[in-house]
């Protein structure tokens, strides 16, 4: 029987910036752009996906004068995260 | 690795197979791991800036006057370099993880070490030079190890067996500070190498 793979996390662009988040305290919009090269705008949309399922959170505010977007994973989204890789495992077993 | 990763034209709703989510997975953990390793360059080369700056310092004005008192200036190194280092953590993007948290205490108990032993060596005489070079080496050793950096490991064991071999050698004195010139000059090739590595 193969597990459920978690539908929010099988994408690419999610799944490397939840890879990320998982490895790190916490990392800016720019960083996350930068390490997937995805555009702007679509990371956006996929950091608003992983916001509104509660695996990250996400906070607006300043590095000096300029805005900063720094990005968290919660317990929701380690959690997600260790289910998917167990799910991963069960299909790479068989 | 990392550069085919950064290339794809990343679709969101992008069917993976297992095989290619666990690869992905690998991948970006590598990314991140490497990202963190060049973003430690700049404090290999400042601390070596630091360093180099203040062992010469000493040993100019201790060669000049032949007074050890000058000493005391190295008791200005974590006053330049910790206010420069924090400067640059908050002006950096790389992200926080345990490995940069791990360098960070690694590096605050080398500090520890060496201004404990410094104060203890005026009332237990010591060879003070011999066990900071040491000290140092260790300290950027298992810097490298952490990071998985064979650059800073090899450096690390030149600072700290080389310098412990030409402190055995040289009289004690001015001299004997400018094996921490040498030291500073290893640790900002540490950063190039790891800017040449990037």
């Amino acid at each position: 029987m193969f597990d459920r793979l978690d539908p929010l996390l099988h994408s690419e662009l999610r799944l490397a910036v939840i890879s990320i988040l998982v490895s790190a305290d916490e990392a800016d919009f720019v960083y996350l752009r930068q390490q997937t090269g995805a555009t702007a705008g679509n990371l956006s949309v996929q950091l608003d996906k992983l916001s509104a399922a509660g695996y990250i959170s996400v906070e607006k505010g300043f590095q000096g004068k300029k805005p900063r977007t720094t990005c968290r994973i919660t317990d929701t989204g380690r959690k997600a995260f260790a289910a998917y890789v167990a799910a991963l495992q069960s299909y790479i077993g068989k | 690795m990392w550069k085919r990763l950064n290339s794809w034209k990343m679709d969101p709703e992008n069917k993976l197979t297992p095989q290619r989510s666990l690869e992905l997975i690998n991948e970006t953990l590598e990314g991140n791991r490497r990202a963190i390793i060049a973003g430690s360059a700049k404090f290999f080369f400042l601390w070596g800036g630091v360093l180099a700056l203040f062992s010469l310092a000493v040993w100019f004005c201790w060669n000049r006057s032949g007074n050890p008192v000058w000493n005391l200036l190295w008791l200005g190194m974590p006053l330049a370099g910790y206010p420069a280092a924090a400067a640059l953590a908050r002006g950096s993007r790389i992200p926080q993880n345990y490995v940069s948290l791990l360098l960070g205490k690694i590096w605050g108990a080398f500090a520890f070490f060496a201004f404990a032993l410094s104060g203890l060596a005026s009332v237990f005489p010591m060879d003070l030079t011999l066990l900071i070079i040491v000290l140092l080496g260790l300290a950027e050793t298992i810097s490298g190890v952490a990071l998985k950096s064979w650059p800073i490991i090899i450096a690390g064991a030149v600072v700290g067996l080389g310098g412990a071999c030409a402190a055995s050698v040289l009289a004690a004195g001015p001299a004997q500070v400018l094996l921490f010139t040498g030291a500073a000059v290893v640790l900002a090739l540490t950063g190039l190498a790891i800017k040449l590595q990037k």
